[in-house]
């Protein structure tokens, strides 16, 4: 369980201090019930005294704290929890090593402390708010110190001015008082906001750390007037603090509850510790080093004594996530990144018998690093601490425009389908969107047929706003025989090789049926279903054929005579016999003419520029909708209908990000939704819709998103409009809000007739007295309201309510 | 449609965030109009775009008592909301109150008030995501203990109180989560994403120890939610992935057949999760029972890439699902691209230049132009 390196020790209880003899062999620890030294070797601990013996274990033996003569070899003093001070001489024969013990403090004695340089004088700190300090030799008091606070909880000498110790209390103060003067002290200062528990003399800066339950750790340069150098924030109340030998900048804590950790922090970087070590279960209950930057101990009160090795450290800045990148709803990428990152550490080699640390309490990995790479993180931690934020964006994103201005443009409902996606299909090339124009002009083609199908006789096609094109083709009426495609079929096919030639738009991904444009769609016969798929089909284009072979399965099964000439090329149809419905993954890939490119004239001009680019660009351009693809081993099945084509299409396009088209297609043939969505399930349907719905939100196109709900013909989209969704009614005789058909009840008492008949005018203006239609703009107070416009100017200028009730009126 | 266009200038803007030690995570909001940045520093901020480009400082106030690892949006429907997740072992909840001239205290920032403190974790709670809008206001937050908890804001109004509806244990270090997106229950069921950045261990025996339970090597794991059982269960550990995983994104679905989750570990990769209709869904319950891969969706690699030469530690996907970016220990983001075939491209390198100078920020905004050009390479890179 633990890193083999880190040494470690079981006890029968938690201890609540430890302390370490002058050269750092041996250590003692010290709890409510245990108080033993033990040796520290190499790999391990071994026990030199039980000092717990004797007949009667009184509280003299429960201890609070434990010190350590910093001058002579056996002598020990500890703070009971009785209020009893105990000096221990370890150099006693016989088993009760007890020297002498002194009950002068009323209360729980917090904190012992031997001075540093005078071997008979120790200094307590008490619960009862008071110090003494007492001489060894004389085996009494020396002097009491007052500090008129509620509690010690630390003493200790500094190692700077030899008569100076330091005392902090849980009102938050700090005391600095000359061991030799019990009258007054020579400082104090608030510390902090909370208690605190600890402090720290830095052994070479006149420093000094305090350590509080506020959760900070605050350094205090007490060379003149006590003034605040750093301040260290923890997560948790911190209730030891040590600085780190040889190091300046570095102190250890442990927190009082909450975290079982020992943090090693830098000062300079005061939020993320510098190293961790994790290998206690329970809270930490105190540090200390042993003399040197590299080992520490700990007791803990899962009743463990650890020792340390500075190279097991984990670090947690290693462990952190240094970066932030997010892309925006409006395509801008911000991107947060370590100004000075931190240099490429080595990893040490791996330990072969090193132990995972346990689990559910895991914590970063200890010891992962070389000590050559600790340095260098040591070195590089303080100044890595500030990140540059940065925001990329395209000056506007063209293709997000694009979108959006054909969200604006598009209509989904109100009039024929065929209109509505002629309408599109304008809208998507007014917008540089040519492949999703092409999607609407085969949506028009199709729904164009079918309602003039519809019809009993035969009738030129619904009249329809010109074409943006220079050259608008004759309109044809519509055929009403079967034998149809040998005109055109040469045309296309000769405008497609020329297209195709021109265009150099080469590499389509996969079998991309080639549409045409309206010109020869719309020369479909009037026969039905059957007419119409096989005028479609019929116009396939697929340049990766050699030969020009016209399949069998390309037409419908029907009683048609066939073309008076095939066609000299047609596609090979070579499309594999399988039902893959990733139009991608077809084995013949290469080929294919762009629609999009092949209609646009300025594509269309340019001379073959590599492929890749050229895709790439024109994709780009295309606001990533792909090539029009559309998947064509339905057609193989004999009853050829252009649903499932035209299915696959907008799948293929909602697979590529563009919802936008499959959904509007939708919505716009949502009246012949019978035989277009058995090939989409109910559950694409909803997510394509919602999909578009929030696509629309994010873009704050509320009323295009509230039009696709309304048109939504799905329960779980329809049911939006539904939810939070309140309709106010006023009275239209006081103007006040009432219950839904119902006059107020002040209206109704002033009325005795039985039927109310509210007036003609029911929401006027109170300020320009006319009806208002649309939005009704009102004050909740006083419930009078009008245009939101006049209403915006009045309050502009006026407190007062228009319709002169007096009230002070607050719009909106 | 969201994407940024690599033939066009790229913008590169600078903002003087102020954060005292490292950020962790920025976030947009639902239109992209805030912005959220959290740090070690413990504090949180919040910028809103002024509409013209520039972004100002509207939110500023200490969090936790910990470095904030991640802060992420509530859907706007359900207020101005935010959850922070920390070092400290919670999670809060936040949400602005009143406007500006009202009670903004100083320098017209506004006020962002704790809702709710989320306290079950014992460890670091390293990731936290609001899940999807219509399964209501629900939370996810995981832990370096390996624990997923999933809150439920019951009453949407009050936001005070987040009852712990599911707790799922991993039993190994998560790092990271990610809600599937998907806007609709009837495709998908409520999934989630969970990536661990558990070291791999060469002490083979402590490999049959922590495996034990998983039998799979993977770091990424997808838990689904069951209507029936009303419990999440795991349901795929995708074994393509072995490194710790530092990030993973699903990317927004709208409409796809299938998913696409990217993950951050050694390098950039893209998985496309597709579900296995009808007979892949009686071999779920298989799934959890022997802990192979891919009896309830299939999962392929689609993309790999390793430029960002070390660590990645990011990804974020753009609206549509299009475009992701990446950021990894080159300091660089890419931007990657499907293009056609299905292959995905690197299409830009954005670099800002300051970083890794000893110059300090000269003034508060610091605005650079680029010009990218279209890798149609992606292996000949340029730096910008």
């Amino acid at each position: 369980m633990i890193p083999s390196n880190t040494i470690c020790v079981s006890q029968e209880g938690p201890a609540h201090a430890l302390a370490l003899n002058k050269d750092c062999t041996q250590v003692v620890i010290a709890g409510r019930n245990v108080f033993k030294v033990f040796a520290i070797g190499e790999n391990e601990f071994s026990e030199v005294c039980n000092l717990r013996v004797g007949k009667n274990l009184n509280l003299n033996f429960s201890s609070i704290d434990v010190a350590w003569s910093t001058i002579e070899e056996n002598t020990l003093a500890t703070a009971a929890t009785n209020g009893a001070v105990v000096v221990w001489n370890l150099g006693r024969s016989g088993r009760s090593k007890q020297e002498h013990v002194f009950s002068d403090h009323k209360r729980t004695v917090n904190k012992v402390s031997f001075h540093l340089t005078e071997p008979a004088l120790l200094i307590s700190g008490s619960q009862d708010g008071m110090m003494k300090c007492f001489d060894l030799r004389m085996k009494e008091v020396a002097r009491t110190f007052i500090s008129n606070t509620e509690s010690i909880r630390d003493v200790q000498f500094s190692p700077h001015q030899a008569n100076t110790f330091a005392a902090v209390s849980e009102n938050g103060n700090v005391q600095l008082w000359d061991v030799r003067r019990h009258e007054r002290c020579l400082q104090q200062f608030t510390a902090h906001s909370g208690p605190v528990f600890a402090c720290d003399w830095h052994p070479e800066m006149p420093w000094l750390a305090t350590a509080s339950r506020d959760k900070t750790i605050k350094v205090w340069d007490i060379h003149a007037k006590p003034n605040l150098e750093h301040t260290i924030y923890t997560i948790a109340s911190v209730g030891h603090v040590k600085w780190r030998p040889q190091k300046k900048y570095q102190v250890a804590s442990c927190a009082l509850v909450l975290d079982c950790a020992v943090h090693v922090w830098d000062v300079r970087r005061p939020h993320v510790p510098l190293a961790t070590f994790a290998e206690h279960r329970d809270v930490t209950t105190a540090i200390a080093w042993q003399a040197d930057p590299h080992a520490f101990l700990s007791t803990s009160r899962d009743c463990s004594l650890y020792r340390h090795r500075f190279c097991e450290a984990a670090h947690p800045v290693l462990w952190a996530n240094p970066q932030g990148v997010c892309v925006s709803a409006r395509g801008e990428v911000a991107h947060a990144v370590p100004e000075c990152p931190l240099p490429a550490l080595p990893a040490a080699p791996a330990h072969p018998d090193r132990h995972v640390p346990g689990l559910g309490r895991k914590q970063p990995t200890a010891g992962s690093l070389s000590p050559a790479a600790q340095a260098t993180l040591e070195r590089a931690f303080p100044g890595g601490a500030a990140s540059a934020l940065c925001r990329y964006c395209g000056p506007h994103a063209p293709a997000r425009c694009c979108v959006i201005a054909c969200a604006r443009g598009y209509r989904m409902r109100g009039s024929a389908p065929h209109d509505l996606a002629d309408h599109n299909a304008r809208v998507a090339t007014m917008h540089n969107r040519h492949m999703v124009s092409h999607v609407w002009e085969v949506v028009r083609c199709v729904y164009l047929a079918r309602s003039a199908a519809a019809r009993t006789t035969p009738a030129p096609p619904p009249p329809r706003d010109p074409q943006p094109r220079i050259d608008p083709p004759p309109q044809l009426p519509p055929y009403t025989y079967s034998a149809v495609e040998e005109e055109p079929l040469e045309e296309v096919e000769e405008w497609a090789e020329t297209q195709f030639h021109n265009s150099g738009v080469l590499g389509m991904p996969t079998l991309s049926i080639y549409i045409p444009p309206p010109k020869y769609a719309k020369q479909i016969r009037n026969d039905g279903t059957a007419g119409w798929v096989s005028a479609a089909s019929a116009h396939y284009v697929d340049v990766e054929a050699a030969d020009w072979t016209l399949p069998e399965e390309a037409f419908p099964l029907r009683a048609a005579p066939p073309p008076p000439h095939p066609p000299p090329a047609t596609p090979a149809q070579k499309h594999p016999p399988n039902d893959d419905k990733e139009p991608h993954a077809g084995g013949n890939h290469q080929g294919g003419v762009s629609p999009g490119g092949s209609s646009s004239p300025s594509s269309g001009s340019s001379s073959a520029p590599p492929q890749l680019d050229n895709h790439t660009q024109q994709s780009l351009e295309e606001g990533d909708t792909g090539p029009l693809s559309v998947r064509m081993s339905e057609s193989r099945s004999g009853q050829l209908d252009m649903a499932p084509l035209l299915a696959a299409a907008l799948k293929q396009h909602a697979e590529l990000g563009d919802v936008q088209t499959a959904a509007v297609v939708m919505i716009v043939l949502q009246e012949h939704r019978s035989d277009l969505f058995p090939y989409i399930d109910e559950g694409l349907q909803e997510h394509w819709l919602l999909g578009y719905i929030e696509f629309l939100q994010r873009h704050k196109l509320w009323n295009v998103a509230t039009e696709v709900v309304k048109c939504a013909w799905l329960n779980n989209v329809w049911c939006i409009s539904q939810q939070s969704t309140g309709v106010a009614v006023c009275c239209g005789r006081c103007g006040r809000r009432t219950r839904p058909r119902a006059p107020c009840d002040a209206c109704a008492d002033h009325q005795p007739r039985r039927l109310y008949q509210p007036p003609a005018h029911t929401d006027l203006c109170a300020v320009c007295h006319q009806v208002v239609r649309g939005l009704y703009a009102w004050c909740q107070g006083c419930s009078h309201g009008g245009h939101l416009h006049h209403m915006r100017a009045w309050m502009d200028r006026h407190q007062l309510c228009p319709a002169g009730c007096g009230h002070h009126c607050q719009l909106g | 449609m969201g994407e940024l266009t690599a033939t066009n200038m790229f913008e590169s803007q600078t903002i003087f965030a102020d954060h005292k030690d490292l950020i962790h995570d920025v976030a947009y909001d639902f239109y992209g109009e805030r912005m959220a940045t959290c740090s070690s520093d413990q504090y949180v901020k919040i910028w809103d775009s002024d509409g013209k480009g520039g972004w100002k400082l509207t939110g500023s106030w200490k969090a936790h008592h910990g470095s904030v690892w991640k802060v992420t949006w509530a859907h706007p429907e359900f207020g101005q909301v935010i959850a922070t997740c920390s070092f400290d072992r919670t999670a809060a909840i936040w949400e602005e109150v009143g406007d500006t001239a009202a009670s903004g205290s100083e320098k017209g920032l506004r006020t962002w008030l704790k809702r709710s403190n989320l306290v079950d974790s014992r460890t670091s709670v390293t990731d936290v995501k609001f899940g999807p809008k219509h399964l209501g206001l629900l939370l996810v937050t995981c832990s370096a203990d390996g624990i997923i908890r999933i809150y439920e804001a019951p009453d949407v109004m009050n936001l005070a109180q987040w009852t712990l509806q599911h707790e799922i244990p991993t039993k190994v270090s998560v790092s990271c989560l990610s809600w599937n997106p998907s806007l609709s229950r009837v495709v998908n069921p409520p999934m989630l994403a969970v990536g661990s950045d558990e070291p791999n261990t060469t002490n083979a025996a402590a490999n049959v120890q922590t495996d034990k339970a998983t039998t799979c090597n993977g770091k990424v794991f997808i838990y689904e939610y069951s209507d029936v059982s009303r419990r999440w269960t795991r349901t795929e550990c995708i074994s393509w992935v072995q490194e710790p995983v530092n990030d993973l994104a699903f990317a927004p679905n709208l409409g796809r057949s299938f998913h696409l989750l990217a993950v951050a570990t050694k390098d950039v990769r893209i998985i496309k999760i597709e579900p296995i209709p009808e007979s892949g869904a009686v071999g779920a319950v298989g799934a959890v029972g022997n802990g192979g891969c891919g009896s309830r969706f299939k999962c392929e690699v689609v993309a790999a890439f390793e430029e960002h030469s070390s660590c990645v530690w990011r990804v974020a996907w753009n609206l549509t699902g299009t475009l992701l970016a990446s950021s990894g220990d080159d300091t660089c983001v890419r931007l990657w691209k499907m293009q056609y075939l299905n292959q995905w491209k690197c299409v830009a390198v954005l670099k800002n230049e300051r970083v890794g100078e000893d110059s300090p920020p000269s003034g508060r905004v610091h605005t650079t132009y680029m010009r990218l050009a279209p890798m149609a390479n992606p292996a000949i890179m340029h730096r910008h």
